[in-house]
């Protein structure tokens, strides 16, 4: 019941209750007064002849005023009120928000984390390096079985082209064998026109003659076999296999240097990776420390709160001590036997922080510790 | 196993506060709003490792809570921290004498909160 609600109870009717001082401190800074009555609503429920009559003016227009500020009161705590239901409503917010914030950092941290370091990705790394290393493996494998072949085909044309060249000495001893054979037929024949015919020389002869020319003919054909050959196996192929051979090579020499670079971005993939890691959980870390700080100063609030309590607490002491003077003027009560010094000092004793006491008195706030483990 | 946290606390940004601070740091935290709760909660088998509460509460103040807490079996060594905008010596030495292991004020900031419980339950940061 407010300030002026017990002036009219007082009035009107019967005198309510007084709240404890268990109520007084339970007592919601919301719970607002009725809104009060005018002083000529007051002066209505007066009867004509009523000792209000009796007041002096001046009395009735401060009891007025006595009202007003209860009202004022009134006003106040309802302000009061919503200044901590905002700030409470606010600092809820905050506070949800921080932990959304928290959340969906450990979720990143740890989705990061789990991925980064899942088996998935880390059998697929290492058999991605296994490949590589094979690849590299086969690689050095080809160039050094390619390289033996072209040196080996090298080495056999040579050889052939050699083997020719003996041939062709070969041929030119068969062709002398073969003038020295048509010398000796010639001869033969000589010398049988001068010993007379049918001697059976003749025949002797007809057959040196006949293997002179077999043997010319064979010369002959090896001849133009070995030139054939000779014609396949010529300096331009020889060259061409040589060219190919460095064009092998420098094809091998690429592949091979874009496995060394498959593996050094492999390599440096795998840094990166943990390098990742490492920054993702270190800034999640550093994101924790502000939340903290924050969730830590978000209790501004609750001090807040409890000293506009204490605000309203004292109001409603004036006020309440403004409804006995009111009373005592209106009712002839017993004037309230405290001030509003001792309302004053009631008041200082019931702070519970320093730096409400501090400023009741005007002080410089003292530093007391605010850690203390017994 | 992460350590459980009672706070009993008729402020909801305190509680809240205290306990996004103290969860994001790895512990599990149980609330109660007011003595008479903290005492139910603790009488049906709930075995916190630290209790911090207010002292400036209705229906029960922290002093007595403390008092009550100490009287029941099995709670005589769990640690009880005060949170608490009072700052009045003369309660702050009966807290310790009633058997309270440490006396905060608010505001405690985030990472002083963690520390002191990590310290109170003997837990390497």
């Amino acid at each position: 019941m407010g300030i002026f609600g017990r002036i009219v109870t007082r009035i009107a009717g019967p005198a309510a209750a007084p709240a404890t001082a268990a109520e007084e401190d339970c007592m919601p800074i919301d719970d607002t007064p009725p809104p009060p009555p005018t002083v000529a609503e007051v002066q209505a429920l007066e009867p004509a002849e009523s000792r209000f009559h009796r007041i002096h003016p001046q009395t009735m227009a401060l009891v007025a005023e006595m009202t007003s500020y209860a009202e004022f009161v009134a006003i106040m705590q309802r302000h009061l009120t919503n200044v901590c239901d905002d700030t409470q409503s606010a600092a809820e917010g905050i506070l949800g928000q921080a932990l959304s914030i928290e959340g969906s950092i450990s979720g990143l941290v740890g989705h990061v984390d789990s991925a980064m370091q899942s088996d998935e990705i880390n059998e697929a790394t290492e058999a991605m390096r296994a490949s590589v290393d094979i690849g590299r493996a086969v690689i050095h494998e080809l160039i050094d079985q390619h390289h033996r072949i072209q040196r080996e085909v090298r080495e056999t044309l040579e050889h052939v082209r050699g083997l020719s060249g003996q041939m062709t000495g070969r041929l030119e001893e068969i062709e002398r064998i073969r003038r020295q054979t048509d010398l000796l037929a010639i001869n033969a024949r000589i010398h049988i026109a001068g010993i007379g015919k049918n001697t059976g020389l003749e025949v002797v002869a007809d057959e040196i003659r006949v293997l002179s020319t077999q043997t010319g003919a064979l010369a002959q054909n090896l001849r133009d076999d070995l030139l054939r050959m000779d014609g396949h196996v010529s300096d331009e192929l020889i060259d061409s296999m040589a060219a190919q051979e460095a064009q092998g090579e420098a094809r091998g020499r690429e592949l091979q240097d874009s496995f060394e670079k498959l593996s050094t971005h492999m390599a440096i993939l795998t840094q990166f990776q943990a390098a990742l890691i490492g920054e993702v959980q270190s800034r999640g870390a550093a994101m924790r420390d502000p939340l903290n700080t924050l969730c830590g100063s978000i209790q501004f609030q609750d001090v807040a709160r409890q000293q506009l309590e204490q605000v309203g607490r004292a109001l409603s002491m004036i006020s309440d001590h403004f409804v006995a003077l009111s009373n005592a003027i209106i009712h002839e009560d017993t004037p309230p036997d405290s001030s509003i010094g001792s309302c004053l000092s009631g008041i200082l004793e019931n702070y519970v922080m320093e730096q409400q006491r501090a400023a009741h008195r005007g002080e410089a706030l003292a530093t007391a510790p605010r850690i203390e483990l017994f | 196993m992460s350590k459980t946290v009672l706070i009993v606390d008729d402020s909801p940004t305190i509680v809240m506060s205290v306990r996004v601070t103290l969860e994001m740091n790895g512990f599990r935290v149980i609330t109660a709003a007011s003595g008479p709760v903290a005492l139910d909660m603790l009488a049906s088998g709930t075995n916190p490792d630290l209790i911090i509460t207010d002292i400036n509460m209705p229906q029960m103040n922290g002093m007595e809570l403390i008092q009550k807490i100490r009287a029941l079996p099995g709670f005589r060594f769990t640690p009880i921290l005060t949170l608490t905008t009072e700052s009045d010596r003369t309660m702050r030495e009966e807290c310790r004498r009633l058997g309270a292991s440490g006396w905060l004020v608010k505001p405690i900031t985030g990472p002083d909160l963690v520390g002191v419980v990590r310290q109170v339950l003997r837990i390497a940061a």
